[in-house]
C-alpha cells in the first residue's frame, strides 16, 4: 500500500516536472459563447449558448497547448422563445440529432507567454471544418474566491454557416457568423 | 354615428395633410431584433462577461429634412439574463437592478446627431434604478430599407455607449467581481408606422 502510494507520488512528481503541462477546466458560469449575424443588412443580431464546458492545457515552456470544448447546442438563447425553437430545429442547429458543438485544437499560438490564437476544427451539425481562432486579452491570475490559478481571454472566430450545411433564410440572415467566447478556466 | 365617422375621417385627413409639413417619420421598434446587451469585466479584467435584456419597446422619430429626431425606449428590467439562474436572481435583487422597485429602465433623447441622412449618435438620458443621468449613444451601421418579406419600410443600426454603473448607485461587486465600466450594445430595427 505504502509502495503504491510512493509510486503514485513519484508519477505525479514526474508528470509535473517532466511535462510542465498545466490543465485548466473551463468555468461554465463565466464562459459564454455568443454569435452575431447580420439581419436584412440592417442590424447585427446576437445569440448565445449558456453552457460551454471543456479543458485547456498549456505548456508555457514548450509554447504548446490544446483546447477541447463542447457547447451544448440546446442551450442556445436569442431572447425570443419562438426564434429559439427555430434555432434548435433541424434547419439550424438540429439539436435532437447533434446535441453538441465541438471545437478541438492542439495547435495553440503563443506570443511570449500569452496565447494569441489557435488552429483547430469546429464540428457543428455533424460537419467538421478547420477554423482559426484569435485569442485576445489572455491573462492569468489567482482567482480571488478559489485561490487557484485561473486564466481568461476573449476568443473569436468567423465562419460561414453554409459550410456547415446551415443555409436556411439566406441571404436575409447573413452567411457570415462571428463567434465570440468569453472564457475563464481554472487550473486543476 | 356617421357624423362621428366624418369627424374621424376629417381628423385623419388633416393628419395626413399635416404630415408633409412636419416631415416626421415615426418608427416602432421591433422588440425581437432590438435586444440590448451589456459587457462587463470580471475579476479585474480576466474576462468580459455578457448579459442581455430580452424585452425592449419604444419609438424613434426621424425628421430627415430638419436633421432632428427622438428616441424613447423602455427596457423591462426583469428580462435580464446572464445564463446562470443564480446570478440572474442576484442581478434582479436590490443590490443591482432592484426590479421589484424599478421594473423598467428608460432611455430618452430628443437630440439625435446626423451625418447627412444617417443617424450617428444621440444625446439623452438613461434612467436606471430610479436615477437619471446623461448618456451619449454612438450609432453605427445606420441603414434604412424595405423588409423583403412584409415590404414595410424599416431602419436599423447599432447603438453603443459605455457608462459607469456607480453613477447610478449600482456599486455591488466593485471592483473585483465586476467592473464599474459597462458597455451597452443595442442592435436596433424599427418599422415605419
Amino acid at each position: 500500500m505504502r509502495a503504491r502510494l510512493f509510486a503514485a507520488m513519484l508519477l505525479m512528481a514526474f508528470a509535473v516536472s517532466g511535462f510542465a503541462q498545466e490543465t485548466y477546466r473551463v468555468d461554465p458560469l463565466h464562459t459564454t459563447t455568443t454569435f452575431s449575424v447580420n439581419h436584412l443588412g440592417l442590424s447585427m443580431q446576437r445569440g448565445s449558448f449558456g453552457k460551454t464546458t471543456g479543458t485547456v492545457t498549456l505548456d508555457r515552456a514548450a509554447k504548446k497547448g490544446s483546447i477541447d470544448v463542447a457547447i451544448d447546442a440546446a442551450s442556445v438563447t436569442s431572447g425570443s422563445p419562438a426564434r429559439e425553437n427555430l434555432l434548435r430545429g433541424e434547419d439550424y442547429f438540429d439539436v435532437a440529432q447533434f446535441p453538441t458543438i465541438n471545437f478541438k485544437s492542439d495547435k495553440l499560438k503563443f506570443n511570449g507567454d500569452a496565447v494569441v490564437g489557435a488552429e483547430g476544427e469546429l464540428t457543428m451539425r455533424g460537419v467538421t471544418k478547420p477554423v482559426v481562432l484569435s485569442v485576445a486579452d489572455f491573462k492569468c491570475a489567482i482567482h480571488p474566491a478559489t485561490k487557484k490559478p485561473a486564466c481568461g481571454a476573449e476568443v473569436t472566430a468567423n465562419v460561414k454557416r453554409s459550410e456547415f450545411g446551415m443555409i436556411k433564410n439566406q441571404p436575409s440572415t447573413g452567411d457570415d457568423v462571428s463567434i465570440a467566447i468569453a472564457i475563464e478556466a481554472i487550473q486543476q | 354615428m356617421s357624423r362621428c365617422l366624418a369627424v374621424v375621417s376629417l381628423t385623419l385627413g388633416l393628419a395626413v395633410v399635416a404630415d408633409p409639413a412636419v416631415a416626421e417619420d415615426v418608427y416602432n421598434i421591433d422588440p425581437i431584433h432590438s435586444q440590448p446587451m451589456y459587457e462587463i469585466q470580471h475579476m479585474k479584467g480576466i474576462s468580459v462577461q455578457h448579459g442581455s435584456f430580452a424585452k425592449l419597446t419604444g419609438k424613434v422619430t426621424l425628421d430627415r429634412a430638419a436633421k432632428k429626431g427622438t428616441i424613447d425606449v423602455t427596457i423591462d428590467a426583469s428580462t435580464i439574463r446572464s445564463h446562470d439562474a443564480r446570478l440572474d436572481n442576484i442581478l434582479k435583487g436590490e443590490d443591482y437592478f432592484n426590479i421589484a422597485k424599478y421594473p423598467t429602465m428608460t432611455f430618452k433623447s430628443s437630440d439625435l446627431k446626423f451625418d447627412g441622412d444617417n443617424v450617428v449618435g444621440a444625446e439623452g438620458e438613461l434612467t436606471m434604478i430610479g436615477v437619471t443621468k446623461p448618456v451619449t449613444l454612438k450609432m453605427t451601421r445606420f441603414t434604412c430599407g424595405e423588409n423583403p418579406f412584409n415590404k414595410k419600410p424599416v431602419c436599423g443600426g447599432e447603438a453603443t455607449a459605455t457608462i459607469k454603473r456607480s453613477d447610478w448607485g449600482m456599486k455591488a461587486g466593485l471592483p473585483v467581481s465586476s467592473s464599474d465600466d459597462v458597455k451597452l450594445i443595442l442592435p436596433i430595427e424599427a418599422y415605419k408606422e
